[in-house]
């Protein structure tokens, strides 16, 4: 017997009964096409992440404060330690303190970061109009600032806030730049903020040498771990105590950030799983309720010479060719599903190739699987019997 | 060498959970030459249909031997036995048994499909099988758009498709009138002038007046055999 005429054996059994093939089928196309959403969901969740935390700046590691501030051992003489290792590029200092901006009658709770003059450079920051803090600046401790875009529509609405004296708690700034929008990270708006020299906060603002923060930009993606150890040997140096600082590298936050999405997308799975399962028993059931129906042409197929082989071939073809079928259309609608939760619920999607592969090879095994029993039970039936049926 | 050979055939088959058991044929022994053209008559429960389904290595008897071709049936596996079905019998029944969901040619080119013969060949032969049997002009009609006559044509040309040395019809005109009855009979009878043996079971007299060679069963014994030692009703 021919490979095609299996096939065709196949088509023209299933095609005996179009509607009932098609709800046959329901159970793995929705399995199926479950899949494809559910892993697409996560796939875009994860990249959506990924570029946000790029997004920050690339090749960071943090370095923060293991006590508090009272206690800090992370000041201004660690900077220039930090910046001198061979695999970090530059190092920036970040001191945040919450406050109230205010210019004329409008005021906003805000952070003000005390920062340097490469933050634009290590954390990604785009500008949007004016300059950024210059190195003057830090050296002089002077009065300038830089809004967050928020902070600034907030302030000055349609005004221009260039060469503008804005109020932070009793303190005046003058605006000399905006930062562009660097949107929503998921984590904490970066727009409404101020930047001010960190060298002015420290003496006006905090009164103390402390850094809150100090984010450190490796030579290169490949340097990330040897800067790592780097930056940590140094610390230890000049701190002598491995409980006075806490590092932290952005990969690190990449991970846990992809375990998560991880995670969902395996509990959505197990869900999939679950719906093929029961497509799976649906194709098994009919396949079972079809050998039944069909004990006469089984009966008349093995006296004209059909091998018990070939029996088993075409009923566990019919089932194979059913839940195949219905895989393909799950994968289809599994495409139309994550293109209409995008444009619906606007959370970004993308179709994984391998979940498509996946989808695919579930439902030929799901159909060989469910199929195997009816077609064993129609392959062993007696002819004799099969031809007395009525 | 004869065709078909049985050696002391029994048949018991067992019902009522195994309590009761029923001798469907007992001591049966015949020879069939080839090409002969035999009818074996009997009523119901005589044993005919038991013998047939033997006769055709559908089913297999209790003890005793069946030697068709030269071949020891008991000794052989079903693949085996499927392969003998599909190239040396032709099966003509009663109620037809064609697929209802295909057409006549569809129908008639099925043993091919078993044989692994390609699609192109198997058509042609299985139109030639239909012209054979007067229904070349029908070979697209389904089932059900045929008469009851024609039906069983579809079925000889389905029997004869795959060129059998043994037809075995199993009450071929039990669900027709005369006039169809006569016709499939001639049918048949032109079978076996090709050179194909034929048996026909039936419990018409009219049918088996057709062959020269009768057969007579009554509770799984043959009791009367027409020509018992003659053979070769060509001869």
């Amino acid at each position: 017997m021919r490979p095609s005429d299996n096939v065709r054996l196949a088509m023209g059994g299933l095609m005996g009964s179009p509607f009932r093939s098609f709800l046959t089928t329901l159970g793995v196309i929705i399995g199926v096409s479950a899949v494809i959403i559910t892993v697409s969901i996560g796939t875009g969740a994860k990249r959506q992440t990924e570029s946000q935390i790029q997004r920050l700046g690339s090749n960071l590691i943090t370095v923060s404060s293991g006590y508090r501030s009272a206690y800090s051992k992370i000041t201004n003489r660690i900077l220039p330690a930090i910046e001198q290792c061979g695999s970090v590029r530059q190092a920036t200092p970040q001191i945040n303190r919450s406050g109230t901006a205010s210019y004329g009658s409008n005021a906003l709770s805000t952070t003000a970061i005390g920062t340097s003059a490469n933050y634009l450079e290590v954390r990604n920051l785009k500008m949007a109009r004016g300059v950024f803090l210059s190195d003057a600046d830090i050296d002089a401790s002077t009065w300038n600032c830089v809004l967050g875009a928020d902070l600034a529509t907030e302030l000055f609405e349609e005004e221009d806030p260039l060469g503008k004296r804005v109020r932070f708690d009793r303190v005046r700034f003058t605006v000399v730049g905006v930062a562009a929008s660097q949107g929503d990270t998921g984590f904490s708006s970066v727009d409404n903020v101020m930047f001010i020299p960190y060298t002015t906060m420290q003496k006006r603002l905090t009164g103390n040498k402390n850094i809150s923060t100090i984010s450190v930009q490796a030579a290169s993606d490949k340097e990330m771990d040897t800067a790592y150890d780097q930056v940590y040997a140094t610390l230890l140096l000049e701190t002598g105590d491995e409980r006075a600082f806490r590092l932290s590298n952005q990969a690190d936050v990449l991970d846990f950030a992809a375990s998560m999405t991880d995670t969902m997308t395996l509990l959505l799975s197990g869900i999939a799983a679950v719906s093929l399962l029961v497509g799976g028993i649906g194709i098994m059931n009919i396949m079972l309720v079809s050998v039944t129906e069909r004990i006469r042409e089984i009966g008349i197929r093995k006296a004209i010479g059909a091998k018990e082989r070939q029996i088993l071939a075409q009923f566990i073809m019919e089932a194979a060719t059913l839940s195949v079928s219905g895989g393909l259309l799950g994968i289809a609608f599994g495409f139309l599903g994550s293109r209409i939760i995008t444009r619906v619920f606007s959370w970004p999607t993308a179709v994984d190739t391998r979940s498509v592969v996946l989808g695919f090879s579930l439902s030929l095994a799901v159909g060989v699987f469910f199929g195997a029993y009816p077609a064993y039970k129609a392959a062993g039936l007696d002819p004799i019997e099969g031809l007395r049926h009525e | 060498m004869s065709l078909i050979e049985l050696k002391d055939v029994h048949k018991e088959y067992s019902t009522g959970r195994g309590s009761i058991r029923i001798n469907a044929l007992s001591s049966v022994s015949l020879t069939v030459e080839e090409g002969e053209f035999v009818s074996i008559m009997g009523h119901s429960g005589s044993g005919k249909s038991t013998l047939m389904n033997i006769l055709g290595c559908l089913d297999r008897p209790t003890s005793g031997e069946y030697i068709l071709d030269g071949y020891v049936v008991s000794k052989l596996s079903s693949d085996q036995l499927a392969d003998i079905r599909n190239r040396t019998i032709g099966f003509v029944f009663q109620s037809f048994n064609l697929l209802q969901r295909l057409d006549a040619v569809s129908n008639v080119e099925m043993p091919l499909i078993y044989a692994g013969v390609s699609p192109r060949e198997r058509r042609e032969t299985a139109i030639k099988a239909l012209e054979m049997v007067g229904l070349g002009d029908r070979t697209r009609h389904r089932p059900s758009e045929l008469s009851g006559g024609q039906q069983q044509r579809v079925a000889i040309a389905r029997a004869l498709v795959s060129r059998p040395r043994l037809v075995l019809a199993d009450e071929p005109t039990g669900n027709l009138d005369s006039a169809a009855s006569r016709e499939i009979m001639e049918v048949l009878r032109g079978l076996n002038s090709d050179g194909i043996t034929v048996i026909v079971v039936t419990h018409e007299p009219e049918v088996a007046a057709y062959t020269p060679r009768v057969l007579k069963f009554r509770d799984g014994v043959c009791i009367e055999d027409s020509s018992a030692g003659l053979g070769g009703a060509l001869a």
